[in-house]
């Protein structure tokens, strides 16, 4: 179990004062907001470097092609707004401003999936890695907690290209107690087991890590993969595990369908294997307004209930 | 390469491109006539008449000024004054909407050199437009950014959160120009969602507002020049302009948004273009066909039966 101490689990408290320190480092950074500074813990930057922070109110689709513009003119520019809205409000911008002109934008979507908690279904972002992970040119990223929060903000500092960097408002747990290796394509074991394989990205690792101690208590092992890199995805890793354990279960803070749930189907599917795979998630419905804890529960999204199924299955 | 004609020469080249335009449409069978048409003479005072500082032989370089076609569909008019420019060989043309073409029917900055950004879904432009002028500012950088706008295109909402933002970051290193031709695809842009008084929108979101006869070579350059000197406010020109103008059977009407010619009516669309060219006290316009060769150009002109 990681060390939770000291260590922030909320984002925009790792990624703010990290963007200062790259925006020292690399010159060419931009941040552009959406009326969302104090979600994305961009004040300090928009203080610190005055002339390189864009505010575009709120008019995300107007942000996202104008950062297209930035970008085309040499600026690594790191765009939000909630989830829903940076995907969905402005798709098109997104799509063509962005991945079509291969402009180096990070698309930043906030508060992602349940972690939107109260706000309800309007802000609770449930398909936004299934729009993203469908545009050409585009990769879709999650961090597992906030030092793996820090890994991929360092890389996209220096990654050129379209991204869809999704964040929660906040992690449930640490996973890492340190800033692990990041690269996009590539997953990272966590846990080695050979009865099943719990595949799983942002808030969902830690919970599929807590799973994997209840299984152990009922005599299974169960290995649990970290997939930051939801596109592109680590099909080498999943392959591996599904011919190796035979079971293969997902667990995202996001709709099953159009996931991580459907992305390791497609490499499950596509490579001929016959392991059988469960896809824990968002159910397709949009969120409701209740707290983290009780949308978690409602959807099947607790290390108990992740357990039970696993045990159901295997028996 | 600030390129820069007197009026005389300036009509001229107007003339030669839209004669190059015409057939290169004609020859390919495709294309969008009406807006494309509309837009020479912008087009043609920004490349040709001093304004736009931009080099043929370093398309990339980071101090060129930009320009943004948002209402991409007018990509021919482009096309042929970048291969007039040198950008790439004038044989080019030929290929223009051919499959998988280096010249597709909406501007792709991947494919063809000297296009700044890759546009067709409208709106979207005008923002690629303001963040380049932004980034201009950022880097306390010299080049402009122009943008192309048609005002069907000012019907979408993103045009006016992209203006809301130049006023507020003061870009007057960004010159926007209305291609305003009142029509649409399915008819007149009054009828369809009427803009109401555009001088006043766009003041009301605190531009600098020119406007002028968009056929007019001279009141466009005089305008682009009063624009180049509005400080502290991004610049618009809503260009009044005629729709397929220079042939008599395309122009006002809205079917000529994205038709394809017939054979006849592209004989006669270049005949027409003959004649004015000669009314302007020009010989011979065929000599400045860029593309094509004798034989070519005769089966165009109906001048040889196949």
């Amino acid at each position: 179990m990681a060390d939770t101490k000291g260590r922030s689990l909320v984002s925009k408290d790792i990624f703010g004062p990290l963007m200062v320190e790259l925006g020292h480092q690399y010159p060419n950074i931009v941040v552009c907001d959406t009326d969302l500074m104090r979600c994305f813990g961009t004040k300090g930057f928009m203080k610190e470097f005055p002339k390189r922070h864009i505010n575009f109110g709120i008019a995300e689709q107007n942000c996202m092609a104008a950062s297209a513009g930035m970008a085309l003119c040499g600026k690594n520019v790191f765009s939000s707004s909630f989830a829903n809205f940076a995907t969905k409000r402005a798709c098109d911008q997104v799509s063509i401003s962005v991945c079509y002109n291969h402009a180096n934008v990070k698309v930043c979507g906030l508060y992602a999936g349940l972690t939107a908690e109260k706000n309800g279904g309007t802000h609770i972002g449930v398909e936004d890695v299934a729009i993203m992970r469908s545009f050409p040119d585009m990769a879709v990223v999650e961090a597992a907690d906030t030092y793996e929060l820090e890994a991929i903000t360092r890389y996209m500092a220096e990654y050129d290209g379209p991204v869809y960097f999704r964040q929660p408002k906040m992690y449930l747990r640490n996973v890492y107690d340190s800033v692990p290796s990041f690269e996009l394509g590539r997953s990272v074991e966590l846990k080695n087991g050979r009865d099943v394989t719990l595949i799983a990205c942002g808030i969902a690792t830690g919970i599929a890590l807590d799973a994997a101690d209840v299984l152990k208590e009922n005599g299974i092992e169960a290995r649990v993969i970290n997939m930051p890199s939801i596109k592109p995805i680590d099909a080498e890793a999943i392959i591996k595990a599904a011919a190796q354990t035979g079971l293969i279960v997902t667990i995202e803070n996001h709709s099953t369908v159009g996931g991580l749930g459907s992305a390791a189907a497609e490499v499950l599917a596509e490579n001929g294997s016959d392991a059988k795979l469960i896809r824990m998630g968002i159910k397709d419905h949009f969120g409701v307004t209740a707290s983290l804890a009780y949308q978690l529960k409602q959807n099947g999204l607790t290390k108990e209930i992740i357990a039970g199924e696993i045990s159901s299955c295997l028996r | 390469m600030n390129e820069k004609l007197e009026f005389g020469m300036l009509r001229k080249k107007a003339e030669e491109l839209r004669y190059n335009l015409i057939a290169m449409m004609d020859y390919a069978g495709s294309g969008h006539p009406g807006g494309s048409l509309s837009s020479v003479e912008i087009l043609t005072a920004i490349y040709y008449g001093g304004f736009l500082n931009a080099d043929a032989n370093d398309p990339q370089n980071p101090a060129r000024d930009r320009l943004i076609m948002s209402k991409g569909h007018a990509s021919p008019t482009q096309y042929v004054i970048l291969a007039d420019k040198g950008y790439y060989p004038k044989e080019t043309l030929k290929v223009f909407d051919v499959d998988n073409s280096m010249l597709p029917k909406h501007c792709n900055r991947k494919l063809t050199p000297g296009i700044d950004a890759s546009t067709g879904a409208l709106g979207q432009g005008m923002s690629m437009a303001v963040g380049m002028a932004m980034a201009g500012k950022m880097d306390d950088a010299s080049y402009k950014t122009y943008c192309l706008l048609g005002d069907g295109e000012c019907q979408s909402g993103e045009i006016w959160e992209a203006a809301m933002s130049a006023a507020k970051y003061k870009l007057d290193n960004l010159q926007v120009i209305v291609d305003n031709n009142g029509l649409q695809i399915d008819g007149r842009s009054d009828d369809i969602m009427p803009l109401g008084d555009q001088r006043a929108k766009w003041e009301a979101f605190g531009w600098n507002v020119e406007t002028c006869n968009g056929h007019s070579l001279e009141e466009i350059s005089a305008a682009l020049e009063r624009m180049g000197k509005a400080a502290d406010k991004p610049s618009v020109l809503i260009a009044d302009t005629i729709k397929g103008k220079g042939v008599s059977f395309m122009e006002n009407d809205a079917d000529w948004h994205s038709r394809k010619m017939t054979k006849d009516e592209g004989v006669q669309a270049l005949a027409e273009i003959t004649e004015s060219y000669k009314a302007y006290g020009f010989e011979n316009i065929e000599a400045s066909i860029m593309f094509l060769d004798e034989k070519e150009l005769a089966q165009l002109t109906g001048k040889e039966s196949v």
